[in-house]
């Protein structure tokens, strides 16, 4: 599902946010649609997570 | 015969959620005294339970479907009557009302994983990421994979990441506005430090965000409106870069019916970045303003306004918006420059040193344009010149301005736009230096800013001001309409009831306080 | 290289396509694969007597004085660390066990059977609450007790069920868990609605064999009064659902989670036979009264196998009032089980929450995911003490600790990246 920029100057933003969370409240205050993640960085140490990444881009 | 130090209370034909009975039991061993609280039903193997608690329940009579209230102390014999009392009499109390029971606040649920925020919004397009630098470009990465555009608004994202990330982003058709872009606008809606302005026919493209800012809120005083405020993040339009998304900014603008005027802003790009971004202009047929901060007097070129500040830019761009002549607009804007002279004559004239204190990096950097060539050369901890860097940030030489964006303040501390106490306390440092004539402030307003920006700052111009006395005059601009939460004619007359002397734009600001000071 | 969406598929398709069923009961020593005499079963990953927590202790030392193997506390202690007893998992036999889950060779377990692929699973009857030996219990009730169930409880429900199957009526357990979800249980802390149903399927066939109107009274009783019977029977059926997962090249999926009150283990489909293990998690739980922290012992019970199977933690949406035990609200059991779906491969297809609209529970646990996003399985359980004999001294919410998941993806990649 590629979205190019075109549609998101046409539709709006359509928002996740990740990161901060007085973005995503600024956003829900303009009553614009948005999630806000509650990202933390992976328990898999850097080595783990870049060999599962590309388990999963092998088996595909 | 002593009293006991336990109580026992049967509520007959009474139920409740065995749950709702430990968390009161829970409340109860709260108050001092109670040593075990136990509301069980009375089943047989909660007689057992509580037996094991250490209750002697000899003579209790209760059955399945009578509740239990068991409160037992410790404390001395002669307070004992009065404590499993009060205990019980809070057990019933808690019943009626049990603790832990909040309102449901609704409380959003915010997804561990991008896939988990996918689906709760099938829909989005775009990522807004602030986490640190060092995780910021994998995210990226993952949500470009997605097929989402990506507002990098962390900082420390190393160079090649960058240039990693624009590329497999541009492949998409897809946009990366960052790293280190503080200011989007998109139909409108405003996302991390922005304001809350109309939407209109002009749309922007900037490097920076304050200078995003300071051009959106000049088109907004002038009745114009802006759709879309696109930033690319300060590096994208150096060599290493090339401008991808620059230019993919500017070529969508171009090609959408929705945008009549497209402005273009920033520090000057490298010399190729600059021809492509010209070509590109003169090619999409539409009234176009290109706003190189302190670029060189070049001109016009063919139809293409250049302009070198901030607000000419968005003078220059109001014009053609409303069908007028450009360049006439900017001629009377610098007429108007010129009158500011007689403002700084009312005020008085001052003698000895400028010392700016700014929170946006493009309005620091326009503002030692402006003032250098008024009073000349100007330092700071983002100069113009080298030469001209201080050697202590928090030291002022002669003229200076300083940044307080930049990172020797920002690590570990929110940034100057949130968080004014830094420069508040500052602005009493310089008054406290006999030398100084002119301070010199920026006031940012929008979402993600301070919520009384003006407040928070007053208190040092106070203090500045019992130092000094009139010896200072204090010059501030406000980037910021009264539709922003903080309401600009709100934070004007704050700052005005303390003889602040507000322009309506950093260039004027620039001026005014370069003028005082002049001769 | 392995697709590893496509064996996801595999597995979780043969977990969701299980079909359980009781098909009778019988004695430890006759009915459960590779049951020795002098042998216990227990919950979680291997162990040794050393390395056993207090409630398995209390539990095998009750079962040594059940077995008539010793006549003292003192004598079964002795028994046990002389090493002429074997300690194995109930996984390793097909079997699963609540909290110690001591299985001893005269206890009678149910049978179950996973219709549509073959295999079977057993599981001991649930003693009750209080002075159990499932919580480390040795006192003589406890085997007074155990004798009642070998006696009385054993044969009078053996009755029931085998006219059950004769009439191919057999109790079908994954249809009784689907509806005790809509009732307010969630199938690991709640079991109430269990219970009955099940009391309810099985009273006619009981009232038609059992020839003792006392005795069966007193099993109805015994039924009544144990708003947990219900969780053995589930158990049994998530362990013929998810060994049935088990076994699939390239999967993911995890089959087993387990304690046994010292470590936390995990075994994954594509990974063949071994245990993932770490130290068990300690609960944070409301307390009964007269407890503190300090007595809680860790993480213990095969219990873990519900939310392996789907439910349990992973369906608090579905049991709000479980979430008061940490002081939530209605929408934080629902963000938990929301939270859930981010690390599973899918929905469940019978198990469905009403205050989700009727979605399906998040099934399928999938080690990569854990691995990528940090989060771990929420388990709602029972915390017991950690001095053999004491009892339940609790009972909440525990997430499942990360590291036995982190150990199984390292192991994933190295068994499948082929470098």
């Amino acid at each position: 599902m590629t979205m190019s920029m075109t549609k998101l100057l046409k539709e709006g933003p359509k928002v996740v946010n990740i990161g901060v969370e007085q973005f995503y409240a600024d956003l829900k205050t303009q009553k614009a649609e948005a999630v806000s993640m509650d990202w933390k960085p992976s328990a898999a140490g850097g080595d783990l997570l870049a060999r599962l990444k590309k388990l999963r881009k092998g088996g595909n | 015969m002593p009293s006991s130090n336990q109580r026992i209370e049967i509520i007959r034909r009474t139920y409740y959620d065995s749950v709702t009975l430990m968390l009161v039991a829970k409340e109860l061993l709260k108050t001092g005294g109670v040593s075990v609280a136990s509301l069980s039903m009375g089943t047989e193997a909660n007689y057992k339970i509580m037996g094991s608690g250490g209750f002697d329940l000899g003579g209790v009579d209760a059955t399945p479907n009578d509740l239990i209230i068991a409160v037992k102390t410790d404390v001395p014999e002669g307070e004992r009557e009065a404590l499993l009392e009060g205990a019980l009499e809070k057990a019933k109390e808690y019943l009626a009302n049990p603790p832990g029971r909040k309102a449901d606040s609704g409380g959003d649920y915010r997804p561990k994983s991008l896939d988990g925020a996918l689906s709760v919004l099938p829909g989005a397009n775009l990522a807004l990421i602030s986490v640190a630098g060092k995780y910021a470009g994998d995210v990226a990465m993952d949500c470009i994979g997605k097929g989402l555009n990506v507002m990098l608004y962390s900082d420390n994202v190393p160079v090649e990441k960058e240039v990693e990330i624009k590329k497999a982003a541009a492949e998409k058709g897809l946009l990366v506005m960052g790293p280190d872009c503080g200011t989007i606008i998109v139909r409108g809606v405003a996302m991390g430090m922005a304001n809350a302005c109309p939407t209109g026919p002009v749309s922007i493209v900037a490097a920076a965000g304050t200078g995003l800012q300071e051009v959106h809120v000049q088109l907004a005083k002038r009745g114009v409106g802006v759709l879309h405020g696109i930033g690319t993040g300060g590096r994208d339009v150096r060599r290493e870069v090339g401008g991808i998304m620059c230019l993919q900014a500017v070529n969508a603008l171009l090609a959408d019916d929705e945008v009549k005027v497209l402005t273009v802003l920033g520090k000057p790009p490298a010399p190729e970045v600059e021809q492509k971004i010209l070509q590109a202009v003169k090619a999409g047929k539409k009234p176009a303003v290109l706003g190189f901060i302190g670029g060189e007097a070049k001109g016009d070129s063919g139809g293409v306004f250049i302009c070198r500040e901030l607000e000419e830019t968005a003078a220059v761009a109001a014009a053609l918006a409303k069908g007028e002549d450009g360049a006439r607009a900017r001629e009377n804007l610098f007429r108007e420059y010129e009158s500011l002279r007689q403002r700084a004559e009312t005020i008085g004239r001052r003698k000895g040193f400028l010392r700016g204190l700014y929170s946006g990096g493009t309005l620091c950097y326009e503002g030692q344009l402006i003032a250098r060539d008024i009073l000349g050369p100007i330092r700071s901890n983002t100069p113009l010149e080298k030469e001209m860097k201080l050697e202590d940030s928090l030291k002022s030489e002669q003229h200076s301005m300083v940044d307080y964006g930049e990172d020797e303040f920002t690590q570990g501390r929110l940034h100057p736009m949130i968080d004014v106490s830094l420069r508040a306390e500052r602005i009493y440092e310089e008054a406290k230096d006999p030398e100084v004539g002119v301070i010199l402030f920026d006031v940012v307003l929008g979402y993600g800013c301070n919520d009384n920006p003006a407040a928070g700052l007053a208190e040092g111009i106070r203090k500045a001001q019992s130092a000094a006395g009139d010896r200072i005059a204090f010059v501030a601009s406000i980037c910021g309409v009264d539709t922003d939460p903080q309401n600009a004619s709100e934070q004007r007359r704050i700052l005005e009831e303390l003889g602040v002397h507000v322009c309506e734009s950093n260039a004027r600001a620039a001026r005014l306080a370069a003028m005082i000071l002049e001769g | 290289m392995i697709d590893i969406e496509k064996a996801n598929g595999e597995a979780l398709s043969r977990l969701l396509s299980a079909q359980p069923l009781v098909v009778g009961m019988g004695k430890a020593k006759e009915t459960v694969p590779g049951m020795k005499d002098r042998m216990l079963l227990h919950a979680g990953p291997p162990l040794t007597w050393e390395t056993a927590s207090g409630p398995i202790r209390g539990g095998v030392m009750a079962a040594c004085m059940y077995e008539g193997w010793a006549h003292t506390p003192e004598e079964a202690e002795k028994l046990a660390a002389s090493g002429a007893i074997t300690f194995d998992p109930c996984h390793h036999h097909h079997a699963v066990g609540p909290m110690a889950g001591i299985v001893s060779p005269s206890m009678p377990v149910f049978v179950l059977e996973n219709r549509t692929a073959g295999n079977t699973s057993y599981v001991t009857m649930n003693e009750g609450l209080g002075k159990v030996l499932r919580m480390g219990a040795f006192a003589p009730e406890v085997i007074e007790r155990l004798r009642w169930m070998e006696k009385v409880l054993y044969p009078v429900l053996d009755a029931g069920i085998r006219l059950s199957v004769e009439r191919g009526q057999e109790l079908d357990v994954k249809n009784m868990i689907a509806q005790a979800l809509h009732m307010g249980d969630e199938l690991h802390n709640r079991n109430k609605a269990g219970t009955s149903l099940f009391l309810r399927a099985i009273a006619p066939f009981l009232v038609e064999t059992c020839r003792n109107a006392a005795d069966l009274a007193e099993v109805i009783r015994f039924i009544d009064k144990n708003d947990h019977f219900f969780l053995n029977l589930a158990m049994a059926a998530g362990k013929a659902s998810t060994e049935a997962a088990h076994g699939v090249e390239g999967s993911s999926l995890v089959t087993i989670m387990a304690r046994n009150g010292t470590e936390f283990g995990i075994k994954v489909s594509g990974l063949g036979d071994d245990w993932f293990t770490c130290q068990a998690a300690l609960p944070d739980v409301l307390l009964f009264p007269g407890f503190t922290r300090e007595d809680t012992n860790r993480d213990i019970g095969d219990s873990a196998i519900m939310e392996t199977y789907g439910v349990g933690g992973f369906a608090l949406a579905a049991a709000p009032a479980i979430v008061q035990f940490i002081g939530g609200t209605p929408k934080d059991a629902a963000n938990y089980t929301l939270e859930m779906y981010e690390i599973t491969g899918g929905e469940n297809n019978m198990f469905t929450i009403p205050a989700l609209n009727f979605r399906g529970t998040p099934t399928g646990i999938d080690i990569l995911k854990v691995a990528e996003t940090g989060v771990t399985p929420v388990l709602d359980t029972g915390a017991a003490h950690r001095e053999p004999g004491k009892g339940q001294v609790g009972a909440g919410i525990v997430r499942m600790p990360a590291e036995a998941f982190l150990k199984a993806a390292g192991a994933f990649a190295d068994r499948y990246l082929g470098e």
